[in-house]
């Protein structure tokens, strides 16, 4: 279901599930997924394309659920808000070598610092 | 509505190093009006508990003590992390090489790097960056909430609390 953004670059991507993700956590309150008055109410930028192929991303969910985002039980809701976010993570590793250590080493440095 | 003093704004620990290492010590805050909204009675001061300084702070607290690295509001502050650097690099305000050294501290992160610093920020200081979240963004559409995209650290002060 949402294969189609392996296409994208690693941010286009991440910002398309991050939009998707902030209208699913509103899922309830959603009566229809029809995009201008979804990005009149969740987007921050109002051109955003990637507004637009979260708004996609939502209508397939849909359809594979046969429900609407806002009829879908919270749990349910629930878990594709955690595969949402799980895939925001792992597209922003996708373009550059994680390097775990280095990480590890700049944190030690923060540590260190006063606040 | 009269200005107010002071503003208090929720943040985490990393944010702030990242901020302070990456971004010129510049930082990137929602803020209100009043640090609890609890027991206001005005009606001017609706500020919900998904804008609340005070519950902001109470959840990552909680999230933090409990060692929940899935919970919503360190995952929500991860992400935000990632983004903003992600908008910092399309702006050219930081290097590639910035870019993934905030990627890697931001994935290496320790839970407890998620504690919550309150930033206490004195209106008269900040008074010409200040902008209004817009209503679609709002926690309610009636609640007081700024936005200030360019925060100097010499505008805060930062307090922690304590919790039981």
């Amino acid at each position: 279901m949402f294969d189609f953004l392996e296409g994208y670059p690693s941010s286009f991507a991440m910002e398309v599930l991050f939009y998707a993700n902030r209208i699913l956590r509103h899922a309830s309150s959603v009566d229809r997924l029809e995009l201008e008055p979804l990005r009149a109410r969740f987007a921050d930028d109002p051109n955003s394309e990637e507004f637009s192929l979260a708004v996609q991303l939502l209508q397939s969910l849909e359809l594979s659920e046969g429900s609407p985002i806002r009829l879908l039980r919270p749990e349910r809701a629930a878990h594709y808000s955690r595969v949402l976010t799980d895939l925001f993570f792992a597209h922003s590793k996708r373009d550059y070598q994680p390097d775990p250590e280095r990480g590890r080493r700049l944190l030690e440095e923060l540590r260190k610092q006063p606040v | 509505m009269q200005d107010p003093l002071l503003l208090y704004s929720t943040n985490t620990w990393l944010a702030y190093q990242v901020s302070q290492r990456y971004y010129r010590g510049e930082h990137y805050v929602w803020c209100a009006p009043v640090f609890d909204p609890r027991g206001l009675g005005d009606i001017e001061n609706v500020i919900p508990p998904s804008s609340s300084p005070f519950e902001i702070y109470r959840s990552l607290s909680e999230e933090v003590r409990r060692g929940d690295r899935h919970s919503s509001k360190i995952v929500d502050n991860h992400a935000g992390i990632l983004r903003g650097a992600d908008y910092k690099l399309i702006q050219n305000n930081i290097r590639k090489d910035e870019f993934k050294e905030i990627k890697d501290i931001a994935d290496s992160a320790d839970i407890r790097d998620f504690r919550p610093l309150l930033y206490i920020i004195p209106f008269d200081r900040v008074s010409s960056w200040v902008k209004q979240v817009p209503v679609n963004q709002r926690g309610h559409p009636l609640s007081i909430e700024f936005i200030i995209e360019v925060l100097p650290r010499a505008c805060f002060d930062i307090i922690t609390l304590e919790w039981r």
